[in-house]
């Protein structure tokens, strides 16, 4: 019942994914807040965009524990702070919306 | 946090666990990257309407990565047990919030 590894590959993927719609994500806010005069929305992009930095960082924690020899299962405490970071994110869009409309230019 | 019982799951269906947490929290994403759109572009009049739309958007993405974890957490211990996996809530409340909010987004067209 040998693994050669792919299941730590194919979880190291889904962060990476992950990752990579955060950031999506991040770009989106940043761009209407640097559009916008508004100091809410830059304020949103900015949060955003740490949200998206804190999720890339666990992720490389992530792919770090599971290059070990033994590797590790995830802790309940990241995932929720996963979790902790899409709420957050939500939260922003939120924050965006009472703001008033978003620009676009 | 509750102690845990029972012994370690095979570590594949721990890591699998893990990916379909993470796949939950990039439904949420990108249902949130939706929200962010829709208030960019919108331009439609009353304004309510896309307040509403884009808001039970991000509330929606908000509701999916509270269930991820919670799936995760119930899951993990299942695994745990030894016991059936229970059928997932979050397939039918993503199905059936699509389902109103694109309906939803249907009627603004039409009826604007």
């Amino acid at each position: 019942m040998r693994d050669p590894g792919l299941q730590q590959e194919r979880t190291r993927l889904a962060w990476a994914r992950t990752s990579g719609v955060a950031a999506v994500n991040a770009a989106l806010m940043l761009r209407s807040g640097a559009v916008s005069d508004s100091g809410t929305l830059l304020t949103a992009g900015v949060l955003c965009t740490l949200l998206a930095l804190v999720m890339l960082a666990t992720g490389s924690l992530r792919a770090r524990q599971l290059a070990l020899t033994q590797p590790v299962a995830a802790s309940s405490g990241l995932l929720a702070m996963i979790t902790g970071c899409v709420v957050a994110a939500a939260g922003c869009v939120g924050l965006a919306l009472l703001q008033g409309a978003f620009v676009f230019a | 946090m509750p102690q845990l019982q029972g012994s370690e799951p095979d570590y594949r269906f721990t890591l699998a666990n893990e990916r379909t947490f993470l796949a939950w929290v990039r439904t949420a994403l990108a249902i949130l990257a939706g929200a962010m759109v829709m208030q960019q572009l919108a331009r439609h009049e009353p304004h309510w309407v896309v307040l509403v739309m884009t808001s039970s958007l991000a509330v929606l993405a908000a509701l999916l990565s509270v269930g991820a974890y919670r799936q995760w957490q119930l899951y993990q211990q299942a695994m745990r047990d030894a016991g059936p996996l229970p059928p997932s809530k979050l397939v039918p409340l993503l199905a059936v919030c699509s389902t109103f909010l694109g309906l939803a987004g249907l009627a603004v067209i039409t009826f604007s």
